[in-house]
């Protein structure tokens, strides 16, 4: 393995465990770095591969049940994580390629009735990775997240950092198994103080593109709105989160957990009125109810329980990620939902885009007056 | 505006255009594909031809969702604050700060014109009507015209409805981390230490300042190196007199405490009505702590830093409790 593990280094477990940092390790490899990506035919995970690619200074491989679409020239090996022993097979296959970083992305982004086929994929089929890279040396392992995790609560602060308690409901399952899968990362840096493990937690995905219970919730023609609630949501655009992704190969040094978001918030009404939505009020003790019955009807997007992401905000901080990723996302949250409603649904409308355009580059101009760092200048001449 | 929006196939009719069909003929000749539009919806399609910003269904939604959002912009802070959607209630603000409760402020000129400072206050009146007066007391007189950002206590800011006006007001849930967020960014930023035991106080405890948290506002201003700047409101305690609680219809009601005071609940929704006291506003010479932030850590100091800031605003309640004379004149 290249670079000098410095294994004594202090393990630094502060604020109830949440943050996990690892020994330092100075990556002085500057061979081709051997990449395996889990779900790369998936949305997200084709986006990654073709980032890397496309920069051509890594080999990539993609494990998942079927190769990418147009992608021919990168290599495939099938791997179904929903198999009872398919920590197994995983683990010939890294021992067959030697992988330096493993990128876990194979995960279902929305709800399923499925139970128990998206808990074995997105709960398990992490505890899958883990042991396997685990017996077969892998010494990066990238587990993507979602910002989902801390739950939304009323208590919750406007902005959450790393270090805030995963707080969701515990009935709802689909955000459960996020914070299972980030229990298994934990519990392999325990067992492998040596392996370095970057969990990126990234708020939902949002673009003409994306199909997630999230999109399709703001597409719909209506939908049930909780009477006097309206949260504020972040809306990450998938060019930002891959970049994350590749900011975090490239800092093999920087470990732990990062939140991915994008700058700014917009409250659900607004995302309503640039998506030509309805909300239909209901008070919102009713408004649980009609999510969980409609979804129990086979129509619905999301379970009931799952409405606390339509009352109360969940905003996480992305500071961390700006120091020490160096990343910052190109697209604010006003402009990825705007920019998705108009490419949807743009024509025949009454909302005036263009000025919602220019709202967005000046909220956009205020976001970097205050993020850049600029010098104080004392006016001269002025008697204060 | 869009060049889509307003191309519309009529605008521009083809050179070669074919011979007039109504669409309902089998035929293989290219034909208008809305001229069968036309003969189904007749005047309706004149209308969208005429108004191409009705064509998708969805127009109609807007309608609604324009009109619901009117006041809104699209200029939010990160914490949703609107400032265009705030300045309308000014004017409500502004008659209660006049005319119903004719508020004196003194010593506005503590509070800096930039940069960041931590107002502390006390915290009275059963409806938090004295953070709201504090607000736009600095607003209206102080020379910069400075927001001051409230921190407001978690049962206001869960409530439905309230949640989201407050947010547009400009105002955020009461945690360290939004304090520190906010003062780091050089805000003015107000807060209420003694929390729900001082808004919801018995009428015979007035003007005794409750226990002050935990501190955590010492602590938020020797992290951010922020001056404290003590304001004592005076004339807010007895607009809503309150002689009990009521704890066994608020705790059904899961609200932290139900007063009775001599209009509430006896007159119904009239006895919301808070009684026009004359108030005072006195804000103090600010504060410096010249601890560093490693103080934060050690609670015995940052309690007695409290304790000194609780001791200085009780002095300012009390020396203008002595030179008050009237309740509601202030004669």
């Amino acid at each position: 393995m290249a670079g000098k593990r410095d294994a004594k280094a202090p393990r630094r477990n502060g604020s109830g465990g949440r943050v996990v940092r690892f020994p330092k390790v100075v990556n002085a490899a500057t061979k081709q770095l051997k990449v395996v990506v889990t779900g790369g035919s998936g949305f997200f995970g084709e986006r990654l591969v073709r980032a890397l690619l496309a920069r051509g200074d890594r080999e990539v491989v993609v494990f998942d049940l079927v190769p990418p679409a147009d992608l021919p020239e990168v290599k495939h090996r099938f791997l179904d994580l929903n198999l009872p022993f398919a920590d197994g097979t995983l683990f010939k296959l890294l021992k067959e390629e030697k992988p330096d970083v493993i990128v876990h992305l194979a995960q279902l982004r929305s709800p399923s009735r499925e139970v128990t086929y998206a808990h074995e994929l997105n709960a398990i089929g992490a505890l899958h990775v883990f042991a396997a890279s685990g017996e077969a040396r892998v010494p990066r392992i990238i587990l993507g997240s979602t910002s989902l995790v801390y739950g939304a609560r009323g208590d919750n602060p406007n902005f959450l950092t790393e270090e805030h308690p995963l707080l969701p409901d515990p009935e709802d399952r689909f955000v459960r198994d996020f914070v299972e899968a980030e229990s298994h990362a934990r519990t392999h840096v325990r067992r492998h103080p040596e392996s370095r493990v970057q969990i990126l937690r990234f708020v939902p995905l949002l673009s003409p593109e994306v199909r997630d219970y999230r999109a399709r919730l703001f597409a719909a023609p209506f939908s049930w709105q909780l009477m006097g609630y309206d949260p504020l949501l972040q809306a990450l655009h998938p060019d930002d989160a891959v970049d994350a992704l590749v900011r975090a190969l490239d800092r093999p040094e920087a470990q732990g957990v990062f939140n991915i978001a994008p700058e700014g918030v917009v409250p659900l009404s607004t995302v309503r009125l640039l998506f030509g939505s309805l909300g239909i009020p209901v008070p919102h003790p009713l408004g649980y109810a009609l999510y969980e019955g409609t979804w129990l009807a086979g129509v619905g997007l999301m379970p009931g329980v799952h409405v606390d992401y339509l009352r109360y905000s969940c905003v996480v901080d992305d500071e961390k990620a700006r120091r020490v990723l160096g990343f910052s996302a190109k697209h604010t949250t006003l402009e990825v939902v705007l920019e998705t409603a108009r490419a949807r649904f743009g024509s025949g409308r009454l909302v005036d885009f263009d000025a919602v355009a220019d709202a967005a580059r000046a909220a956009r101009y205020a976001y970097e007056q205050r993020v850049r760092p600029r010098p104080r200048v004392r006016a001269q001449g002025i008697a204060s | 505006m869009s060049a889509r929006r307003h191309s519309s196939p009529h605008a521009a009719p083809a050179p070669s255009e074919p011979a007039y069909d109504a669409g309902l003929t089998p035929s293989l000749l290219r034909k208008n594909p809305d001229d069968l539009r036309h003969v189904l919806l007749g005047e309706a399609a004149r209308f969208l031809d005429a108004h191409p910003e009705f064509r998708s269904p969805r127009a109609l939604v807007d309608a609604w969702n324009l009109f619901r959002n009117r006041s809104r912009t699209f200029l939010l802070d990160d914490f949703g604050y609107d400032e265009v959607a705030a300045r309308p209630w000014a004017e409500l603000f502004d008659f209660l700060y006049t005319v119903w409760w004719r508020v004196t402020l003194n010593g506005v000129e503590n509070v800096p014109n930039v940069g960041r400072a931590l107002l502390v206050a006390n915290h009275s009146g059963v409806l938090p009507w004295d953070g709201a007066m504090v607000k736009r007391g600095i607003a209206r007189e102080h020379p910069a015209h400075r927001t001051a950002r409230m921190l407001v206590l978690d049962m206001f800011t869960t409530l439905p409805f309230l949640q989201p006006w407050l947010r547009h007001m400009g105002e955020v849930r009461a945690c360290p981390e939004n304090g520190a967020r906010l003062l780091r960014r050089d805000e003015l930023v107000g807060v209420f230490p003694e929390g729900v035991k001082g808004v919801g106080k018995l009428f015979r405890d007035r003007y005794r300042l409750a226990r002050f948290g935990r501190g955590g506002f010492v602590r938020l201003a020797l992290l951010t190196g922020a001056p404290i700047i003590p304001v004592a409101v005076v004339g807010a305690e007895e607009i809503h007199p309150n002689l009990a609680h009521m704890d066994f219809i608020g705790r059904p009601l899961g609200l932290p405490y139900f007063p009775l005071t001599p209009t509430f609940p006896l007159l119904g929704p009239l006895g919301v009505l808070p009684l026009p006291t004359k108030w005072w506003i006195d804000i103090g010479k600010p504060i410096a702590f010249d601890h560093g932030p490693d103080v934060a850590d050690r609670p015995m100091i940052v309690n007695e830093l409290a304790d000194h800031v609780r001791s200085t605003l009780q002095t300012m309640i009390d020396s203008r409790l002595a030179r008050r004379g009237n309740l509601f004149t202030g004669d």
